[in-house]
């Protein structure tokens, strides 16, 4: 077993990723590599958007995601909507790399 | 809750799941409720090899023991080597402020007292229904975040909420069994209708322990909001192999798409 993978273990940071939704949202952050709001991610991977605001706490909380409330403007309106983006971390990024070279090892 | 809806849960609870067991269980109950049966298929026999009442009711009582033994065998077996050999394990205090908080917002005036239990023969999370002790498995609060296991706290909060519902509404079911069988007794051999109630008991509570877990899971969504639960559900989903329910559980797949519901603001029943 690798090293990180082991730190990740000890720090509790495997058990937050071993829910599937978070381990899904965790890899869309990653890949989309841009900041994204609850809602998009929501639609993309097809979770309720009030289970992805749970489960981006719980990263959150684990150091994986930042996230900081901006101001957007949704469907062309001329108002702003104070939404919540939010971006995978380097530790994320170990983390996922570590679980990839992992599975390869296997 | 219409009488149609819940006309579908006793539905669902029957045939949702179709372990041999309990297809045993629900022939021998028709069979049972049919004045005679029983007495008239031994007596047919000759009477060289005619059996004794004793043991006619011996070998229904083996059958209705054979078809519930997969049931309570995990649930007795682990209570038994719970108390014989976790002794050594003792329970640690699991001191927070959000669990005081939480029993207050669900309204229970009782002490609380919640426990964490590094025994290996407690699975999961239960409440002592004596005590209104909840005890949770260590290996729980390692894996679940804190957010999540005060939901799982809050459904075992919820059990000891509906508590003395719960005991009244078990005495009003045994009262109920006992009469129904009576007067089936009147009318066939008794030992036909020891049986019918005792077959018509272990349905009937089982019924009725599917409904409390759906109203422990409701109160604990009432009071933190319907996440953590679903979240905690859809985990232990994801590791285990079958999703069937057991006889005091419903499916996860089940209280996940009751719960779902909450999350657009739709309103459930606690029946």
């Amino acid at each position: 077993m690798p090293i990180l993978a082991l730190k990740f273990i000890l720090d509790e940071t495997a058990e937050a990723m071993m829910h599937p939704a978070r381990f899904q949202i965790l890899q869309y952050l990653r890949q989309t590599k841009e900041p994204q709001f609850v809602d998009q991610i929501a639609k993309a991977k097809g979770i309720h958007p009030r289970m992805v605001s749970h489960h981006l706490d719980v990263l959150e909380e684990k150091g994986l995601v930042e996230s900081r409330f901006e101001l957007v403007k949704v469907n062309g309106s001329n108002r702003g909507v104070a939404v919540r983006m939010c971006r995978a971390t380097d530790k994320a990024e170990k983390v996922l790399l570590d679980i990839e070279e992992s599975m390869q090892v296997k | 809750m219409t009488r149609l809806t819940q006309l579908r849960q006793v539905a669902e609870y029957v045939y949702l799941t179709f372990p041999i067991r309990r297809l045993l269980l629900f022939a021998l109950i028709v069979l049972s409720a049919i004045p005679g049966t029983f007495f008239s298929v031994f007596y047919s026999l000759p009477s060289s090899i005619r059996i004794d009442y004793a043991y006619i009711y011996a070998s229904m009582i083996c059958v209705v023991g054979f078809c519930m033994y997969g049931a309570y065998k995990g649930s007795v077996a682990m209570g038994v080597a719970s108390l014989v050999f976790g002794r050594k394990y003792m329970p640690h205090r699991y001191r927070s402020p959000s669990v005081r908080k939480l029993a207050r917002k669900m309204g229970i005036t009782k002490k609380v007292e919640v426990y964490t239990t590094s025994n290996p023969w407690v699975k999961g999370p239960y409440t002592n229904g004596f005590t209104s002790k909840v005890y949770i498995p260590v290996s729980w609060v390692n894996r679940f975040p804190s957010k999540e296991i005060l939901a799982t706290i809050g459904h075992e909060l919820g059990h000891v909420k509906t508590g003395r519902r719960f005991g009244l509404e078990m005495a009003g079911i045994v009262a109920f069994v006992a009469t129904s069988s009576f007067a089936l007794g009147l009318h066939t051999v008794p030992i036909i209708a020891e049986v019918f109630e005792f077959a018509q008991l272990m349905l009937l509570m089982t019924w009725l322990s599917w409904r409390n877990e759906r109203r422990a899971d409701l109160l604990s969504a009432a009071a933190m909001g319907p996440e953590g639960l679903i979240a905690v559900f859809e985990q232990l989903r994801a590791e285990s192999k079958r999703d069937d329910g057991s006889e005091t559980h419903p499916p996860l797949k089940d209280r996940i798409a009751r719960l779902s519901k909450l999350l657009d603001g739709e309103e459930l029943t606690d029946t």
